[in-house]
């Protein structure tokens, strides 16, 4: 099957920074992929060459198999030709009309009953009273309703979102995350959504595509992001907590990390054994134990119906946490760390 | 004794804000602007008892002619030159810029002299461009220019409410390019509607030109013709009074617009959250364009006039200044010094006030009205309106520097709160509220929190009134004491004795003395801020 978008080898300087590196990517029709990072990643940047309203540097950028940025090639495709939606983090609604004339003039033209047809549209979104409105007398959440309305009303086959859910407020973010999902798959069409929020890619995506200082680092699907986050940043992302520093080692034949001065099982994610890495345990994985490392505890907080428990573990020179039905009575603990949820990384330079 | 609850309630900076309104504003002008309704509240009126003649009834007609004309011409000129440094990454963006204030801080009747200077050369005396530019095209062109700043700034501020994703999502979502042009036009039409008024008002009441051109050629223009009123023996205020009405009308009219339409951009801003757009790099075609349109504003605006204007002061042989001119450098500095500091003074203290995160909505949404309903009344105006409100038993201060001075304060209050409020807004209060719930003691405070977190704003707020009172003219000409005149007094007269030589030399010297103060201002504000710094490092 022909990718809906597909990104090959694609370069973006930004006053001869790099932004972006060498970045492969592709989108297939009617999937859901959430592009994450943090801020400087360059995710912003790359939904912008794929919308057109910036070029790239060097690759390649295909729409539904036809190339629409190619400096090399000397194509460039402008992004009124590219034949997309796009939802924006500031909404981005033209203020001197109303909601109804924001989404009929995206609407292309020669279409029979617009008025009609935008209506519709702003009723599916939950504006339909609100039609005849400016943007600027709406809240947050309605205006971004009213962004959706109006990049899905062309019936495009790749819709993108550019961070679509910051400043919103939680609850507010909720819903509007649920109707995002919904009427991306009634319409069809496949989307590119860029977060920095873990919840959207847990919530939204088929597929996750991770940015990291301009590289991209892992693409997967929610569950294999989770099961073998391919950095420690990506491991962060996914709830794992530690940080520290340990040396690789082979026990028995099997690699792992000394850990509290027990030795422990783990996957090492390019660190050779004698090298020193960066460790980082999921959150799953730790457990007040018979056995296992020291650990004073800290603090405990009530958090969604279980105990967030604090140790403190001077061996590790670190904080870590453990999810607790009751509330711990024992000032001191040891804690058990699972292999399963064990991995270690390169250490970072700079 | 319980005090009544509207008393209790009663913010004591709120009245003296009020109290000061009223003084400065306020009273002076309503009882100068119903002088021909009420003769007696005009001190000495013996003129035409309100009756306005034919030549007044022209200059009125004259006047809204020029304004419109060079409005219309200077707005287009500001959109693009607002769209090229908001929304292009180009080189020269910071250096158009620099130039557009330049030519904003230029006294028009210093630029109008510069012209007036080449025009008179005996190579171009007798040309065509001469006979236009001694009538009606030159002093067009020259009003464009002069408010071709505020265009450029109105249009600057709405380009940047425009936001740039308004214009991507333009691009992306309207394929027919139709379509994206109406689009396009109804978000610029307030901007553009907004820049127009702005124009329309400042030409409306620009004195220097026709204080100079204007009176040269005979062409009769309604700020000089107030001028004349007020000049002439004996004073005819309340001619004055209806000339002024005729002027602030339509500027009142203009700022009640300008108002709508910022309301209307308001929506722009309203939902709060504009992220500036990333400016892309001009091509070689566009770079030329924007290069061209640089060269040619800078010749026009600042370049051949400034030219002209050194040829001549250095000129040998040229005619000596007067006296009293040496004796007005002196002057204007002294009442420049004063007067801005007092204005710079309280255009801070409102602002901190008004910027703070805890003050109303509605004291900004005052504020905004307060520098727009200002705007409609000109220096002049209120120098006039001055002449009467302090002329009398109870406030005997006409022909005093006091009167002068409030009137410069007033002058440039209302431009300084609009200049201010953005730097201003950007000091972090929290700091200085941090200092204050850690215990440090008010006047700690003052020299070791506020003080260096104002200084820098307070002194470009300050340095800039200076510049605009040492040249302001409509009100030094009406206010200033006997036997101590003002620098733009002097060089106004140089002008329309056509001594250009001497002029020149003179308004050379005054930029020059300007400059000085202003550097050795900075610079022991600098030195000061920096052996603080190192005072307080261990």
């Amino acid at each position: 099957m022909t990718p809906l978008l597909e990104m090959t080898a694609v370069e973006k300087r930004l006053d001869r920074i790099p932004v972006l590196r060498n970045i492969d990517l592709s989108v297939h029709p009617g999937e859901f992929t959430v592009l994450i990072g943090g801020s400087g990643s360059g995710k912003t940047t790359l939904l912008r060459l794929v919308g057109g309203l910036d070029r790239v540097d060097a690759g390649v950028v295909r729409l539904r198999g036809d190339i629409v940025d190619a400096p090399a090639r000397g194509i460039w495709a402008a992004p009124e030709r590219r034949r997309l939606g796009m939802v924006f983090q500031d909404y981005a609604l033209w203020p001197h009309m109303t909601c109804l004339e924001n989404v009929l003039a995206a609407l292309p033209e020669g279409t029979s009953d617009r008025v009609s047809v935008a209506r519709r549209m702003l009723e599916r979104v939950g504006l339909g009273p609100l039609a005849a409105r400016r943007p600027h007398s709406l809240s947050g959440g309605q205006q971004q309703r009213v962004g959706i309305a109006r990049a899905l009303i062309a019936r495009p086959d790749l819709v993108l979102f550019d961070e679509p859910l910051s400043g919103l407020d939680v609850d507010i973010r909720d819903m509007l995350r649920f109707e995002i999902r919904t009427l991306a798959r009634e319409s069809g069409a496949g989307a590119l959504l860029v977060s920095h929020d873990p919840t959207d890619a847990w919530r939204l995506a088929d597929r996750v595509i991770v940015l990291e200082r301009g590289s991209l680092v892992q693409a997967a699907a929610p569950a294999e992001l989770y099961r073998d986050p391919a950095t420690a940043r990506v491991a962060r992302f996914v709830g794992a907590q530690g940080g520290f520093a340990a040396r690789v080692m082979r026990n028995q034949g099997i690699l792992g990390v000394e850990v509290g001065g027990i030795f422990h099982a783990a996957s090492s994610k390019g660190v050779a054994e004698g090298e020193t890495g960066v460790v980082m345990i999921r959150s799953a994985g730790i457990r007040v134990a018979g056995e296992g490392i020291p650990a004073s505890l800290e603090y405990t907080v009530f958090e969604a119906g279980r105990y967030r428990a604090y140790w403190s573990c001077p061996q590790l020179q670190t904080v870590l946490y453990t999810a607790e039905d009751r509330e711990p009575s024992a000032r001191t603990a040891l804690l058990s760390v699972d292999a399963a949820h064990l991995f270690v990384y390169p250490l970072e330079v700079g | 004794m319980r005090l009544p609850t509207w008393l209790r309630r009663l913010n004591p900076a709120a009245l003296a804000c009020g109290m000061g309104l009223i003084a400065l504003f306020i009273y002076p002008i309503l009882r100068f602007l119903l002088v021909p309704v009420f003769p007696s509240l005009a001190p000495m009126e013996g003129g035409s008892g309100g009756v306005i003649g034919d030549i007044s009834t022209t200059a009125m007609v004259n006047s809204l002619e020029l304004a419109v004309a060079s409005a219309t011409i200077a707005v287009p000129c500001g959109i693009l030159m607002g769209w090229i440094v908001e929304r292009r990454h180009w080189w020269g963006g910071s250096i158009l810029s620099a130039v557009v204030w330049a030519l904003f801080f230029t006294p028009s009747y210093i630029l109008t002299t510069g012209w007036q200077i080449l025009f008179s050369l005996p190579l171009l005396h007798a040309t065509v461009l001469a006979r236009l530019f001694f009538g009606v095209p030159g002093i067009i062109s020259l009003l464009a220019l002069k408010v071709l700043p505020f265009a450029y700034l109105a249009a600057r501020a709405s380009w940047r409410a425009i936001g740039g994703e308004i214009d991507d999502a333009l691009r992306v979502h309207v394929a027919a390019p139709r379509r994206r042009m109406r689009i396009l036009a109804g978000l610029l039409l307030p901007a553009a509607g907004s820049a127009w008024i702005v124009g329309f008002i400042e030409s409306l009441q620009e004195f220097g030109i026709p204080a100079t051109l204007g009176a040269q050629i005979h062409l009769p223009i309604i700020t000089y013709a107030i001028y004349q009123r007020l000049a002439a023996v004996p004073l005819d205020f309340s001619g004055a009074a209806l000339l002024s009405w005729s002027l602030i009308l339509p500027a009142g009219i203009g700022a009640a617009l300008n108002l709508y339409f910022l309301t209307r951009a308001l929506g722009m801003i309203v939902h709060g959250r504009n992220r500036p757009g990333l400016r892309p790099r001009p091509g070689v075609a566009g770079q030329l364009a924007f290069g061209g349109m640089l060269v040619l504003l800078a010749a026009f605006g600042l370049g051949i006039p400034g030219a002209m204007v050194l040829t001549r002061a250095l000129a040998p042989g040229s005619a000596s200044i007067p006296e009293t001119g040496w004796a007005s450098l002196g002057y204007s500095c002294i009442y420049a010094g004063i007067a801005a500091l007092l204005a710079t003074g309280i255009a801070t203290a409102v602002l901190t006030r008004v910027t703070r995160r805890s003050a109303s909505r509605r004291v900004a949404i005052g504020m905004e009205i307060f520098s727009l309903t200002n705007m409609a009344v000109p220096g002049l105006v209120l120098g006039a309106a001055y002449v009467i409100a302090f002329n009398n038993a109870y406030f005997p201060l006409y022909g005093t520097p006091i009167l002068l001075i409030l009137a410069y304060v007033a002058a440039q209050l209302p431009m300084l709160l609009r200049f201010l409020h953005a730097p201003l807004g950007q000091v972090h209060h929290g700091l200085a509220d941090a200092a204050r719930l850690h215990g440090m003691p008010w006047a700690e405070r003052l020299v070791q929190i506020h003080t260096p977190m104002l200084l820098t704003p307070f002194l470009w707020g300050w340095t800039m009134a200076f510049g605009q009172i040492f040249f302001e003219l409509p009100v030094s000409e009406l206010l200033y004491p006997a036997g101590k005149e003002p620098v733009a007094v002097t060089l106004v007269t140089l002008n329309q004795q056509f001594n250009y030589n001497a002029e020149s030399r003179f308004a050379l010297i005054g930029i020059a003395l300007c400059l000085c103060i202003a550097g050795v201002v900075a610079a022991t504000a600098r030195r000061w801020t920096a052996l603080r710094m190192a005072s307080q490092t261990p």
